[in-house]
Order: C-alpha cells, then sequence, then structure tokens
C-alpha cells in the first residue's frame, strides 16, 4: 500500500487533474484488486475502480484527513462495491444472498492434487479466498494485499476490530484446512 | 486441549512463531501431527497470501477514469421544459379544446326558448347546468353567459390535455 505524499493530495484536492491522474496511477493496482475481490469479475472489477476513483475524486474536497487517504479510499471502493454487487445480484436474481457471482479462476485450482511448486500453491490458496464468503475475502484481501491494520480494516468495512480480527482468524482457518486437506490427499497418493 | 481449539488458536495470530505458543499448545502440537500439519498450512498460507503480487488492471484505466472525470464536470445540458410531444399533443388538446368551446358557444348553452322543441332542449348538446345557469343571468347578459361559460370549458379541457401531455412526455423521457 503505498500512501501518497501531502504536496500530492493538496494539489488533487485543489482540483489539478494533472496530480489526480497520477495518484490514481498510483493507486489503481490497489484498488482494482480490492474491485476485484468484490466482484470477482475483471470487467466489474475494473468499472468498479474507474468508478470509485471517479467518486473519490468529487468527494476530494470533503476528505477531512481524520484517516490516511488509502483508508478513505478503501472504504469509498467498498462502499459502491457492496451497493453495485447488490444490484448485480439483483439484477441475476440469485435466490441465496451469499452465492457468488462466477469468480474467474484458473482451469487447474479446481484441481489441487496438480500442485506442484509454491507459485502453484499461492495461486491455489488465492483461488480459494475467491471462494470465501465476502466478508472474510474483503478482510482477507484487505491485511494481506493492502497491508491494512485490524482497526484501518474496521474503519473500512464498518465493523469493531474484534469482529474483524474473528473474521480474518476464521478465514485463515477454512484456508489453511482446505491447504492441509489438499495435502492429506497428495499424501495419501 | 482439543484439536479445534488448538486450530483456533493458531488461526487467531497470523504469522506465529512457535516460541510465542503456550506451553499446553506447543505440547498438543508435539503428539498431534493432524494439527502440525495444520500449522505448516496456516504458515504457508500467511507467506503466500503476503507474497502475491498485485493484478495490474489495463492500460487504458487511468486515461478511462480521467475521461470520466471530465465527463463528470461538464456542466450538463439544460433539457427543454418541454418535449416536442409534451407540445405536439398539448397543440391538439388545445384544438380540440377550442372546437369544442366553439361547438359549445354556437349549440349548447343557448338557453331554450318557451315553446321550443324539448327534444333539442334534452340532448347533450343542451346540458342542464348550462340552460340554468343562462336562466339564472338576465337575458341581456345571456350572450355574455354563453362565451363565460364555452371559454370555461376551453380552459377545464386545455388543462386536462396539458396535464396528459405532461405525463406522455415525462413517460417519453
Amino acid at each position: 500500500m503505498q500512501e501518497p505524499s501531502a504536496r500530492l493530495l493538496a494539489r488533487c484536492r485543489e482540483g489539478d487533474r494533472q496530480a489526480f491522474s497520477q495518484l490514481a496511477a498510483q493507486q489503481q493496482a490497489y484498488v482494482y484488486n480490492l474491485a476485484y475481490r468484490i466482484m470477482g469479475q475483471a470487467e466489474e472489477a475494473a468499472d468498479l475502480a474507474q468508478e470509485a476513483l471517479i467518486k473519490a475524486w468529487q468527494m476530494l474536497p470533503s476528505f477531512r484527513g481524520d484517516s490516511r487517504f488509502t483508508t478513505w479510499l478503501y472504504r469509498v471502493v467498498v462502499n459502491l462495491g457492496i451497493n453495485r454487487l447488490a444490484r448485480l445480484r439483483r439484477e441475476q436474481q440469485l435466490a441465496d444472498a451469499d452465492a457468488l457471482p462466477a469468480h474467474e479462476h484458473p482451469a487447474w485450482a479446481a484441481n489441487p492434487q496438480e500442485i506442484h511448486d509454491a507459485a502453484e500453491r499461492r495461486e491455489y490458496i488465492w483461488s480459494q479466498v475467491d471462494t470465501l464468503p465476502d466478508k472474510y475475502r474483503l478482510v482477507i484481501t484487505l491485511y494481506y494485499q493492502h497491508e491494512c491494520s485490524y482497526e484501518e480494516i474496521a474503519r473500512i468495512l464498518q465493523l469493531p476490530v474484534n469482529t474483524v480480527k474473528t473474521h480474518l482468524a476464521r478465514a485463515r482457518q477454512m484456508l489453511a484446512g482446505r491447504l492441509a486437506g489438499m495435502e492429506e490427499v497428495r499424501n495419501d497418493l | 486441549m482439543t484439536c479445534d481449539r488448538v486450530r483456533w488458536l493458531l488461526s487467531l495470530n497470523p504469522c506465529t512463531s512457535e516460541q510465542s505458543l503456550d506451553p499446553l499448545t506447543r505440547c498438543h502440537l508435539e503428539g498431534c501431527p493432524a494439527c502440525r500439519s495444520f500449522q505448516q498450512a496456516l504458515q504457508w498460507v500467511d507467506s503466500d497470501l503476503h507474497a502475491r503480487p498485485l493484478a495490474q488492471p489495463t492500460a487504458e484505466f487511468v486515461p478511462a477514469v480521467m475521461r470520466g472525470i471530465e465527463r463528470s464536470s461538464q456542466p450538463e445540458e439544460i433539457a427543454p421544459p418541454f418535449s416536442r410531444a409534451f407540445c405536439l399533443i398539448s397543440a391538439i388538446v388545445t384544438l380540440c379544446a377550442l372546437v369544442a368551446g366553439a361547438l359549445l358557444l354556437q349549440n349548447g348553452v343557448v338557453a331554450p326558448l318557451p315553446g321550443s322543441d324539448p327534444v333539442l332542449a334534452s340532448t347533450w348538446l343542451n346540458p342542464i347546468w348550462a340552460r340554468d345557469a343562462s336562466a339564472w343571468l338576465s337575458a341581456r347578459n345571456a350572450q355574455a353567459a354563453q362565451i363565460v361559460l364555452a371559454a370555461m370549458a376551453g380552459l377545464l379541457l386545455t388543462l386536462a390535455g396539458a396535464a396528459i401531455g405532461f405525463r406522455a412526455s415525462a413517460h417519453g423521457q
């Protein structure tokens, strides 16, 4: 997670589009990855990430600096993402509220026995992250990929800190359990 | 200590080192291969989740954002107060109202003279309210009453037409 400099932020708040273009380029990967974890589809994620950055530009004058800029930005992404996901689910008329949109996994991810090295294991674990319930998936992404603290995650997701800790522990437990299960299968072979 | 309890404790703190575990947990791990396997998996989860590089959006991403900002900052085009459909419907209804008013003026609101044809007096062209209104006025003012009643009918029809036209144009937009 790269926090923009105070000078760059100040220029953006003054309406400097060139500065905001720099800021967007700096944050695009973080915003896009978070959007992807929410939406589960590259195209939807790109749309959400763009919408979030445009919204951030519009709301920037109201950013008071109570938290880090990135925390504020991720909160914008999450809020927009939750709304967009709900709309998408309504449109798709999914009966199960917890059902996830079809995530784009690598083809091999469905067959863990074919994992041979650390890189494949990493891909497998991330593919499993995509199958976690929304609340766990977001906590995992913010903690590991965006390197947010418990307090920052709590602020972004508007949850108590202890709930964030519990979600993270449950998510780690689920992932490790699946990975351990996978290893047991391989040992049995 | 049960396996579930040990696994939950291990899951609570990412990147927990062996030394930071309490003696009971360490003791359980020494005697439980399944939990040791879980602990190993947990370490992989931690390291692999940290290690994944961020996916990059396409090169078009930032320019698309800037285009979106450009669009959003342009003043919105002020929509004309009335659509074409509204104007057309209003014109048609106004014309109808004028024609109806003219018909009423010519045929409808003439108070039947004593001894006139009772059949004609009871037709829709000569409604009772118009006759009563005319009768209420003096014979000298009968012509003025006819004009006022015709104008009121025309105005009511025009207003109704405008309301219908407005709704139609609102639906069309």
